[in-house]
């Protein structure tokens, strides 16, 4: 699968409520280890590294967007 | 994305107890005329920077790749939240925001800092696994679908039968 085709599936145009709650169910359970992702923190716009925040403490992400 | 104001209570709260909060912004769930799907990542943060100010959100934000990397790392739902421990664990995840349920997973991390610093012995670390449910707004709903605009009412409707908005009563005469 080619980059832009990656991205396109992704970002899909139409809600077709395909949610894989399968997958979010068998994925990271508890007690596993957390994932590092790295991600733009809006209110400076610099790059960070999500594992830099759990070595300073607990943390709680919520995903999510406007719609 | 589910309410902001329960979460930021729970942030302004525990932020001072040793807990960062964040948004993991991603892909827009419900494309509409208004926020359509991302094309570029400029868009992607164009779209995080007005959920911050419509929602007038205070919890820091981070935007996930264009890829959806931590999206995809993480189970790919729309409103999943996990709370993780500073030793890496996760300690807790849920398909869906529960404040309720969450202020008592913090209260339990508070509690085991506490149990630490008094040397209180520990039998073992318990899993639990449970349902639960969560009340749903239906005007809460209806308003962030209409901002996404008709489309995003529309291919929820042709998706799953009913409208993103429908009370269980309602869905049940569908």
């Amino acid at each position: 699968m080619t980059h832009r085709t990656q991205i396109e599936d992704y970002n899909y145009s139409v809600f077709v409520g395909s949610e894989e709650f399968m997958a979010f169910r068998t994925l990271l359970p508890v007690g596993s280890s957390a994932a590092d992702f790295e991600a733009k923190l809006l209110e400076t716009g610099q790059r960070v590294q999500f594992s830099d925040y759990w070595k300073k403490g607990d943390v709680l992400i919520e995903f999510g967007s406007l719609t | 994305m589910g309410e902001v104001p329960p979460l930021t209570k729970l942030h302004e709260k525990y932020r001072d107890k040793g807990f960062a909060f964040f948004i993991v912004y991603v892909r827009e769930a419900h494309p509409g005329e208004n926020f359509p799907h991302h094309g570029s990542f400029e868009q992607k943060l164009a779209h995080a920077r007005q959920l911050r100010d419509l929602e007038r959100v205070k919890i820091p934000i981070l935007i996930d790749d264009l890829k959806g990397a931590a999206h995809v790392a993480y189970g790919l739902l729309p409103n999943m939240i996990y709370l993780i421990d500073r030793d890496r664990t996760v300690v807790y995840k849920s398909d869906w925001t529960d404040a309720h349920e969450l202020e008592g997973m913090c209260e339990s991390l508070v509690r085991l800092d506490d149990m630490k610093a008094r040397q209180v012995p520990i039998i073992r670390k318990g899993v639990s696994e449970r349902l639960h449910w969560i009340p749903m707004d239906p005007q809460h709903r209806e308003r962030i679908y209409r901002r996404s605009g008709e489309k995003a009412i529309r291919d929820y409707f042709n998706a799953r039968g009913h409208l993103p908005y429908a009370t269980d009563a309602e869905r049940d005469k569908t």
